[in-house]
């Protein structure tokens, strides 16, 4: 177990990278704390991969240093850096059985034969393979594969971390909640660093203590489900995650203050000082907190749906269309009501990030 | 209306759901007695030659046969229907082409019709607005059997190809050929005198020696060369080109190629090896003519293996060897683990392929060698030839060539099946 530093990190797959479009990942600094159980979010495409194929040493970075617990890696390689990484399909050795395929990684650190016969047992124990353990791997159905991809990532009882590369993709979803379970119970247990890619924000809220949010080979946000969820750091995460995503509404400075302009009714923004310097500000805020009141803007009801639980309501206002998400007992007018702006949950964003 | 219920509407004794088959019924029992009974009666009275009871024998064996696939084809292998349907018209196409008899060509169209409509379980009666209850409840599932139609262009072709010849082929076996119209059944002789034959067991022998010792350095040589290969860029482009060039010459000019470059006195390669002190002669000793057919095999087949193999390796995802890397896996477990179980499949087709060229190889050893020096690069085929357009021996050459024949194809089974079972995991 270690402490993953990125120092001045980079990444390009193009040779001379020059703009930067050029690069999968952005410069940044990063320290995935020892033990941590951790979700990187994203969309497709956003780097993710790269950045877990850096930690592991699959790939070398084009910049920048990355330790573990201070000992430079940059240049070792995945086996050197003693990581476990497990893939989004599953990867085992077919003409192995399911016991020599856990061993695989033991034997090849050429540990002692009483001791792989051990690790075996206890991770098959852990992640239920214990009757497969005699079968062979290769007619085991995709569910088992994957359970034995990460066997293999969690037997090594010494590993700095374990990746997972959206490792439930193939899995059918009532056993995607057990294996999540499991992984939970595991981290847990052994106090393992877990580094967990996907980009289901279920998976990664339900998951993870810190959840590390990436949109086109940038970090945007770091943090706990609750601060994602109420502060995002910017548009993307306030849009990728919650369902639906954040309400954006575009903002102009007048008189030194931030406004939404609606006709007779602007929705100010009190006590932030607006950038001098941004070219596109929006205002920000969740269905879930924008309020529908009595007084305050009034706005047109254009349509209701009612989901079970809750009930989600399309308002318009001004030219701007807003959706308020409605507790199911809450009485609601046909068609106009009064919404409310509260100062907590209404965020300003310049250039897509958050003004604090 | 969809078209599920329209289904139902017309046919509903097929559309009900199939559970456990039945055991075979008595209808279909008596018609296929019917139709072995009919088909010896009518091969019986007419045998092969017109009087022999080894024609009757034939005719019964022929008869049991059809029971036996029928029988299969009832027991719901649906690839035995379609070999069934078409071996009954070959049959009658055969008798009329090969000249055998006439009255077999109608038994087998008598029995292909009685099975059409057994096998088909009323459906084909259907087509002509009959249905027949008795057949058609005895297979519930539904067939739809215009499929079949699109068959018939690929029969056509095969028929003429490859079946018409090969049964020419049988036909001439049982026959003493001494010209035109003048052909007399002699049974099974000629099998028994090839199957004693010494120069028929010395070739073979070398046949067998040669294709082990082929395959035992084509498959290994073309792994490792296909993964010395660049994995992509315009290195793996040329690398491709250049190892495929022994492919794109015509045999016999690879054999006249190596005629010539193993030549003491003209050609490079035995010029070179004698005046490096070897005493190289192909055309005089056998060792070296034996060396020679073999790496000019090499050379010429090697790059075949290589592009299965290659394309094989290029087939692994990535992430496999990012497992291996990340557990640690050696160079050599990596291939072992990774490389070589998902190269098993390709190199199963390699081996299947570079075994049943190299058992028939004959136009190499043929322009190199002639078969010698005596007889030590004969090998099947270049004997057969011999027996078959050097002495016209047709009768000899057809068992020999039947023996050959099924002598491939049971090399061929068991590499398959051991190989497949290795691919699965269960050997």
């Amino acid at each position: 177990m270690a402490r993953v530093r990125m120092h001045e990190l980079a990444h390009s797959y193009v040779a001379k990278p020059a703009a930067p479009a050029d690069y999968a990942l952005k410069r940044f600094d990063f320290t995935w704390r020892n033990g941590g159980a951790y979700a990187l979010l994203g969309p497709s495409g956003c780097g993710k991969t790269t950045m877990l194929n850096l930690i592991s040493g699959l790939v070398t970075p084009s910049e920048g240093r990355i330790t573990f617990d201070d000992v430079d890696v940059t240049a070792l390689t995945p086996a050197q850096r003693n990581i476990a990484q497990v893939f989004q399909f599953p990867v085992i050795y077919d003409t192995m059985t399911v016991a020599d395929n856990l061993a695989f990684p033991l034997r090849n650190r050429k540990l002692p034969d009483a001791q792989v016969r051990r690790r075996v047992h206890d991770v098959a124990a852990m992640l239920e393979l214990e009757p497969l353990l005699g079968r062979r791997a290769a007619g085991l159905s995709a569910d088992q594969k994957q359970k034995i991809s990460m066997g293999r990532g969690l037997v090594r009882p010494d590993v700095a971390a374990i990746l997972f590369d959206e490792p439930l993709t193939v899995i059918d979803p009532h056993l995607k909640w057990q294996l999540r379970r499991k992984l939970k119970q595991v981290h847990q247990e052994f106090n393992h660093t877990l580094i967990y890619v996907t980009h289901d924000q279920n998976e990664a809220l339900t998951f993870a203590e810190e959840v590390v949010v990436m949109y086109d080979g940038y970090v945007v946000q770091v943090g706990t489900p609750q601060e994602l969820f109420e502060a995002p750091a910017h548009t993307f995460v306030g849009y990728f995650i919650g369902s639906p995503g954040m309400n954006l509404l575009p903002a102009v400075v007048d008189g030194g203050r931030v406004r939404v302009r609606v006709p007779g009714t602007d929705v100010a923004v009190e006590g932030v000082a607006p950038p001098a310097d941004a070219d596109k500000l929006e205002l920000g805020i969740r269905p879930e907190f924008l309020e529908i009141a009595d007084d305050g803007h009034e706005a047109a009801i254009e349509r209701v749906e009612d989901l079970g639980n809750y009930r989600l309501a399309t308002v318009r206002l001004g030219e701007h269309r807003l959706v308020a998400k409605l507790a199911e007992d809450r009485p609601l007018a046909a068609d106009r009501c009064h919404l409310r702006f509260p100062e907590r949950f209404t965020k300003l964003y310049a250039d897509s990030r958050l003004v604090a | 209306m969809n078209a599920t219920s329209a289904q139902t509407a017309t046919t509903p004794v097929l559309s009900e759901p199939a559970a456990a088959r039945p055991a075979l019924p008595v209808p279909i029992l008596a018609l296929v007695a019917v139709a072995a009974l009919i088909t010896a009666a009518a091969l019986g009275l007419a045998p092969f030659t017109g009087r022999s009871v080894g024609g009757a024998a034939m005719a019964l064996v022929f008869a049991a046969v059809h029971g036996a696939i029928a029988w299969g084809a009832y027991r719901a292998v649906n690839g035995l229907r379609l070999i069934y349907l078409a071996s009954a018209p070959l049959v009658a196409v055969l008798g009329l082409l090969t000249g055998l008899e006439p009255r077999l060509a109608l038994a087998g169209l008598v029995l292909w019709g009685v099975y059409f409509v057994v096998l088909n379980q009323g459906q084909a009666l259907r087509w002509f607005g009959i249905t027949v209850s008795a057949v058609s409840v005895v297979d519930t599932r539904p067939l739809d059997n215009r499929a079949w139609l699109l068959v018939l262009p690929v029969f056509a072709v095969v028929s003429i190809s490859a079946i018409i010849p090969l049964m020419t082929v049988v036909n001439y076996s049982v026959q003493d050929i001494f010209g035109p119209g003048q052909a007399y059944f002699v049974g099974a002789e000629w099998f028994r005198e090839m199957l004693h034959d010494d120069r028929l067991h010395g070739a073979m022998v070398r046949q067998i020696l040669f294709s082990l010792t082929v395959l035992a350095i084509q498959i290994p040589l073309g792994v490792a060369v296909a993964l010395a290969m660049p994995a992509r860029g315009w290195r793996a482009s040329v690398a491709l080109v250049l190892v495929a060039l022994p492919l794109l010459i015509p045999w016999n000019v690879v054999g006249t190629i190596w005629q010539i470059f193993g030549r003491p006195d003209i050609g490079l390669g035995g010029w070179a090896l004698n005046n490096i002190g070897l005493d190289y002669n192909y055309t005089g000793d056998p060792i070296d003519a034996w060396i020679t057919v073999v790496v000019m095999d090499v050379w010429h087949w090697t790059p075949l293996v290589v592009l299965l193999a290659y394309a094989g390796l290029r087939a692994i995802p990535d992430a496999f060897y990012q497992a291996a890397a990340i557990d640690g896996a050696s160079r050599w477990a990596t291939f072992r683990y990774i490389e070589l179980p998902k190269l098993a499949g390709v190199l199963m087709i390699a081996v299947l392929l570079r075994f049943m060229d190299s058992f028939m190889i004959y136009t190499e050893p043929f322009v190199l060698t002639g078969g010698g020096p005596g007889n030590a690069t004969t090998f099947l085929s270049i004997h057969l030839a011999k027996l078959a357009i050097g002495q016209f021996d047709l009768g000899p050459a057809a068992a020999f060539s039947l023996i050959y024949f099924l002598v491939i194809l049971l090399f061929s089974f068991v590499f398959y099946t051991v190989l497949t079972r290795v691919g699965r995991g269960d050997a």
